[in-house]
């Protein structure tokens, strides 16, 4: 019997995040996988403040997601070795900066330009990336990436990390359902059903579409640093076009219209792909033909 | 190593004996763009009527390739180009009627996220039923050999590309600009309301529409096999690069289409000789440009379904 108070999204999350170990490694899987639940969890919850609430289908995603990762990496490579919170912190302020930029340039188109606008930068990106093997290591990646310690504990240990991420998901959440509960969160409503009317209403619409592509960015842009940190490695193919396919598919897979129905397409997407690919390594061709199914029947 | 700008480019300046060697990277760049076109013609049809992003697109191109494997071991190659697209057509024809269908009144995102499905789907199973390595498939008999015009080099077969794309882009603008049939899918991509107030129905159309959308990508698929390759990945790397065709040449619009193939396959060709890193980049950041200065593309005109 579950009395009223849990059910608000923030406690119904929190209890899934410390539930979710025990899930998955009832499964038999890793604390690995677990981690990176959550953290498509977070990507899914940044990602579906602009599908779900404003109403803009970006295809951009990954650009962000493996951008910062790139950042995070090269960061500590570079600069700052023996840390791994700074280049954190740099590959969030990355995010948010690269979101600003790209966010300004795309959102002068509206509707399917818009959405091929972020195709386009998304295809871009990849291939510079994939190309400029000196700075990136085209091909290869970049590894050679180290977690440190924090607070005596050390996050190599793979269950600290999780909990660390999982912490760190869930006040990023908070912040989000904050953004989503204010009186911006209604404005970006009002964008998604009806933009010309807002604009009438007196909101400097541009803007409130440019700040939820920020925070975004920078939330999705999170979830890639510590992507980073999760694999120890980063590669191109988190750049690419099929990449942000599939955070939309998460997404829309655990239903746009909530505000925890990302977190649960997070966790069903990497759920049926470890079952699933335990038996076949054609686990996408189930999903694909669940979520047609989805689509169509709904 | 290549390295941008190339070393051919800055010798170009003072050595202009290099300047066959650029055209032929353009010329090479257009036959890339005519086949471009084909592509970018059928996925600019099935949007303009249908109204549907058709992500599954790459993958009819794939399925084109490589039911034309199947077909050239029983009827050559010339049996493959003409059974493959009308094979890929039927299929075409089926997923429009049982599903597409039903996706028409509602929101756009619907059928978009749908072919996304669809494209998984489709890749998978070609993985599942050919394998995951590529397949040989290699240039017909009759084809081989090539053309010699003074320092230039053609391969014959690549011509031939060209000689079909041509066919292939007068073919459709026949059918859609002589014919009653055309008449009645450019009133469709106007005004489909206007069109079933008439009391003409769409439906015919709309399903002629996507069977020869995706049978033309099924042609050029046949048409890439002997020269890129069969692998289950073809279909989603061709895909962007046909989405960037379309969007600069203008949703809706036929000969902006077919300008933006040939802009894109010369932009590559260039960009081959003078930045070859460059490349694969070129084209989306053209599609930047244009998006961004004039989003309705080249030739393309303002539909509001699209903003």
């Amino acid at each position: 019997m579950i009395p009223r108070a849990p059910r608000h999204p923030l406690v119904l999350l929190a209890l899934g995040l410390i539930l979710l170990p025990w899930l998955v490694l009832a499964f038999g899987f890793t604390w690995g996988v677990a981690t990176e639940i959550a953290i498509f969890m977070l990507v899914g919850l940044g990602y579906n403040l602009l599908l779900g609430y404003t109403g803009l289908l970006s295809f951009g995603h990954g650009l962000f997601f493996g951008l910062a990762a790139y950042c995070a990496a090269l960061t500590q490579i570079h600069w700052f070795p023996d840390s791994m919170l700074l280049p954190l912190l740099a590959a969030v302020v990355f995010a948010a900066l690269l979101g600003a930029v790209i966010g300004f340039l795309v959102l002068r188109r509206r509707g399917v330009y818009f959405s091929l606008l972020t195709l386009a930068f998304t295809a871009l990106t990849f291939y510079i990336v994939f190309r400029w093997t000196d700075f990136t290591g085209g091909e290869n990646g970049l590894s050679g990436l180290h977690r440190h310690s924090m607070l005596g504990l050390s996050l190599d240990d793979a269950r600290v990390f999780y909990y660390v991420t999982a912490l760190i998901v869930f006040l990023v959440a908070w912040l989000v359902w904050r953004i989503v509960r204010s009186p911006l969160g209604s404005v970006l409503v009002a964008i998604r059903e009806n933009e010309q009317r807002a604009r009438f209403a007196g909101y400097p619409v541009h803007r409130y579409k440019l700040a939820a592509f920020v925070v975004s960015a920078t939330v999705v842009g999170l979830g890639g640093a510590l992507a980073a940190y999760l694999k120890l490695f980063v590669s191109a193919d988190l750049v690419h076009v099929i990449f942000s396919g599939e955070i939309l598919a998460m997404t829309i897979f655990g239903g746009m219209g909530s505000f925890l129905g990302p977190v649960l397409g997070a966790f069903l997407y990497l759920m049926f792909r470890e079952l699933v690919s335990g038996y076949t390594a054609a686990w996408q061709f189930w999903f694909g033909l669940l979520f047609m199914a989805l689509i169509l029947f709904s | 190593m290549t390295s941008c700008p190339s070393p051919l480019l800055l010798q170009l300046f003072s050595d202009p004996s290099l300047l066959p060697l650029l055209l032929e990277q353009i010329v090479n760049g257009l036959l890339v763009g005519s086949f471009y076109i084909v592509l970018s013609l059928g996925l600019s049809l099935i949007f303009s009527l249908g109204g549907v992003v058709n992500l599954a697109h790459g993958a009819f191109y794939a399925i084109g390739a490589y039911l034309a494997y199947e077909v050239e071991k029983r009827l050559g190659f010339f049996g493959a180009m003409v059974i493959s697209p009308v094979l890929v057509a039927m299929i075409g024809i089926a997923i429009e009627r049982l599903f597409l269908k039903r996706l028409y009144g509602k929101d756009p995102a619907l059928g978009l996220l749908f072919t996304f499905g669809l494209a998984l789907v489709a890749e998978q199973s070609l993985r599942m039923i050919w394998g995951t390595t590529g397949l040989p498939f290699s240039i017909p008999e009759a084809l081989r050999g090539q053309l010699i015009l003074g320092d230039l080099i053609y391969s014959y077969y690549r011509l031939t590309i060209l000689a079909v794309s041509v066919l292939a882009v007068l073919g459709c603008w026949l059918l859609l600009n002589r014919t009653p049939f055309g008449l009645v899918v450019r009133a469709g991509v106007r005004d489909p309301e206007m069109v079933r107030a008439l009391g003409i129905s769409l439906n015919p159309a709309l399903a002629a529409i996507f069977a020869l959308g995706v049978g033309l990508a099924g042609l050029a698929g046949v048409m890439s096999a002997p020269l890129a390759g069969v692998q289950p990945a073809m279909g989603s790397e061709i895909l962007t690069a046909t989405f960037v065709v379309v969007v600069i040449g203008g949703l809706g619009s036929f000969w902006g289409v077919v300008l933006a193939g040939l802009l894109v396959g010369v932009v590559r060709g260039i960009t081959v000789f003078g930045c070859p890193p460059g490349a694969e980049a070129s084209m989306y950041l053209l599609m930047v440009l244009v998006l961004l200065f004039r989003p309705r593309g080249l030739l393309g005109e303002r539909f509001e379904k699209f903003e």
